[in-house]
């Protein structure tokens, strides 16, 4: 797998290039948008990750360019900039996904998988970690044998766990997104819900194979990425 | 109820309008005044000078010489052939014959007396008795009586160099002067109700063409937005005066606008800038989180400082919203939602996480509303969350949704410990907390009730907040469900 990577930004581009590493991909990474975009236009790429604001060449000229030229290299783009006209401007050049600043470098990896993998005419609506597989828009959750569908609330923990697999994610972290709340709530609302999901799918599994959510004692809960 | 109308009774003797008609109105009668004052006093002198312009007509012979013998006899025959006589004549053009009926003209032989007697007079004044009315010009004028008659003379001092005396029965000069301030009156009294009207058409007709460019300019500026400061406002007259007016008024928006933009650019370049520098923070510190021993001291430590990074990231995505609300630049993403479930799925939460907390509800089911389901949520979010934060150790929460006649209200009506109406003048202050002390204890930003604000603002929808004695806090958003559609 390799992949073209242009941020100006060295510090980002440095955890980023370290999570790359660790999933496996061989990085070229440039700061500016010129330099990319020779690489670009030399080699074949699986992906490229691309920054909006560049100095020299910026991101959307970077996109207009290599399209117009006829490069179908799926493109992910990176932003500080995040509301939807933006996103709207970026899908327009010819991105294939967007993620915007601050990210998770585990999403930004799980999203250039997904785009490695993905047919291009069926929209990723399955979101799989090992053998646990979620299906967006039905809400059904598979483990081995078992499939159900999990209530708005428990999906949503899912999924937002599931989408960054390996990163952990603390009970705050997890309240804002899931409930959208500011506040600590007096209950443990978090581990009541991950224990009725393991329940509802472990309880008359004859599964050795362990759960992959798991509880960080302290701090919160990561799916556990397993290759399988 | 009477303060109230005396308020209005004096907003209206303050206005423009009633200031203009009041003063229309005071000039009109002083003029009426000083015209029938004027008239009464120089109605004397047109008489005289009607009569004189007469005898000049006529081409009165008056120039042979009159000598001190024959004085007497020339000058009455002067007087009663010419100058009575024509004074009687003019006289009876001008009036009815019975008012000037001549008393004396039958009656030669005493008029001959009489003027005999007027001409001593002339020549010793003493014996005249001096009339109480002032004509202008005349050198000499007085009354005398002759017989039961008086008589009205007049000495014009320099008519063809002699002097001439005219003498006028005062009681036909004063009838004729009666009519004549008789019609005067009528006159008045008949254009006084047209001069009525006509002073409060005027009024409203000056008030109008002054007012209403004001009032236009004022109606502009009332609806004047962030957004609408880019566009110059154009004046509604053709008085320069008020085009300076508004040309002074473009060169203050113009600098408004200037420092708004820059205001509103600041919070999102900040808010951008400090993207990369979170993004980083972020990176580093997850990393370290996963690089930690599984539950280690050191683990734990770094989880909370992410929780606070976490924090910084969304104060900055609140900045970023907000100022894109303030300039008019938040594209709504709109499509219908069941307002009714966000807000029951809030009440099933709230069961979860407050115990302690009662809460209740009254909710109508399926209430749509065609707006930005995110920013909403938000919304509902946010007010929940206040509800919560500034609530007393076991109080309650009600939310309510109700609709009536195309308007939906929401409410959420929550218990809560010191707050008062002067702390609720300033929440929707940014970086204000509810209690004096900013109250780390409590989570929240400062910005939630200013962004709440706005974006109910974008979707032309009100959020009102109160208290009353009880301490109960109700916070209500009530809008049209289609107003955006």
């Amino acid at each position: 797998m390799k992949i073209l990577f242009i941020e100006d930004e060295l510090k980002i581009a440095d955890f980023v290039l370290q999570g790359f590493l660790q999933a496996g991909f061989e990085t070229d990474h440039f700061t500016q948008g010129t330099v990319g975009l020779k690489a670009a236009f030399a080699q074949q790429y699986d992906c490229i990750v691309l920054d909006l604001m560049l100095p020299g060449l910026d991101g959307i000229d970077f996109l207009k360019q290599i399209r117009g030229a006829g490069n179908l290299t799926p493109v992910l783009i990176l932003t500080a900039k995040g509301d939807l006209n933006d996103r709207l401007i970026g899908f327009d050049a010819g991105a294939d996904d967007y993620l915007s600043k601050p990210f998770y470098v585990e999403e930004l990896v799980a999203r250039v998988k997904s785009l490695l993998s993905r047919n291009k005419v069926q929209e990723s609506n399955m979101l799989s970690v090992g053998h646990l597989v979620l299906d967006r828009i039905s809400r059904r959750v598979q483990w081995f044998e078992h499939s159900m569908v999990l209530s708005q609330r428990e999906f949503s923990l899912l999924d937002y766990l599931m989408r960054t697999p390996g990163h952990i994610f603390t009970r705050k972290q997890i309240l804002k997104h899931v409930w959208n709340i500011d506040f600590d709530p007096q209950t443990n609302v978090v581990d009541v819900c991950i224990q009725r999901i393991k329940k509802k799918l472990t309880s008359t599994s004859s599964q050795q194979v362990e759960f992959p959510i798991e509880a960080i004692r302290g701090v919160g809960y990561k799916i556990k990425t397993t290759d399988v | 109820m009477f303060n109230f109308n005396k308020n209005i009774f004096l907003k209206f003797a303050g206005s423009f309008r009633f200031i203009l008609f009041a003063q229309l109105m005071l000039g009109l009668i002083v003029i009426a005044f000083l015209n029938r004052w004027m008239s009464q006093n120089m109605v004397w002198g047109l008489v005289f000078d009607k009569v004189k312009i007469e005898l000049i007509s006529k081409e009165l012979k008056i120039d042979s010489p009159i000598h001190e013998e024959n004085l007497e006899n020339d000058y009455t025959e002067f007087f009663v052939k010419e100058v009575v006589s024509k004074a009687y004549k003019c006289d009876k053009d001008l009036l009815s014959q019975q008012k000037f009926k001549p008393q004396t003209l039958d009656h030669f032989s005493s008029l001959a007396a009489f003027c005999t007697a007027l001409n001593k007079a002339a020549l010793q004044y003493k014996d005249w008795k001096l009339i109480k009315l002032k004509i202008p010009g005349k050198a000499f004028s007085g009354l005398i009586f002759f017989g039961k008659q008086e008589w009205v003379v007049v000495k014009y001092s320099s008519f063809e160099g002699r002097d001439i005396y005219l003498a006028l029965p005062s009681q036909s000069l004063e009838d004729y002067v009666t009519i004549i301030w008789d019609i005067r009156d009528k006159v008045i009294s008949a254009i006084l109700p047209v001069v009525f009207i006509s002073v409060v058409v005027l009024s409203i007709f000056m008030s109008y063409s002054l007012i209403r460019p004001l009032e236009i300019l004022r109606d502009r500026l009332i609806t004047l937005e962030s957004k609408d400061l880019a566009y110059p406002i154009q004046s509604e007259s053709n008085f320069t005066e008020f085009q300076d007016f508004v040309d002074v008024f473009n060169e203050l928006r113009e600098r408004l606008k200037a420092s708004f933009l820059q205001a509103s650019r600041f919070s999102a370049d900040a808010s951008h800038e400090l993207r990369t520098p979170l993004t980083i923070l972020r990176g580093y510190t997850e990393r370290a989180i996963s690089d930690a021993p599984e539950g280690s001291v050191q683990q734990i430590r770094l989880s909370q400082m992410s929780d606070e990074i976490e924090r910084l990231i969304q104060i900055t995505d609140k900045l970023l919203l907000l100022s894109r609300a303030d300039s008019g630049t938040l594209v709504l993403s709109l499509k219908q939602v069941n307002l009714s479930d966000m807000l029951n799925e809030l009440v099933l939460d709230a069961g979860i996480f407050q115990d302690k907390l009662r809460v209740t509800s009254s909710i109508e089911s399926s209430i749509l509303w065609f707006c930005d389901e995110q920013l909403i949520r938000q919304v509902f979010n946010n007010l929940y969350t206040n509800a919560i934060n500034y609530n007393t150790a076991d109080g309650w929460l009600h939310i309510s949704a109700s609709s009536a006649e195309a308007e939906v209200l929401v409410m959420f009506s929550n218990s809560s410990a010191n707050v008062t109406p002067q702390s609720l003048s300033r929440v929707f202050e940014r970086f204000y907390r509810g209690s004096e002390s900013h109250d780390r204890l409590i989570d929240g930003f400062g910005l939630g009730l200013s962004l709440c604000q706005e974006i109910v603002r974008l979707h032309q929808a009100k959020l009102s907040i109160d208290v009353d004695a009880l301490s109960v806090v109700t916070v209500s958003v009530s809008f049209s469900p289609q107003a955006l559609a």
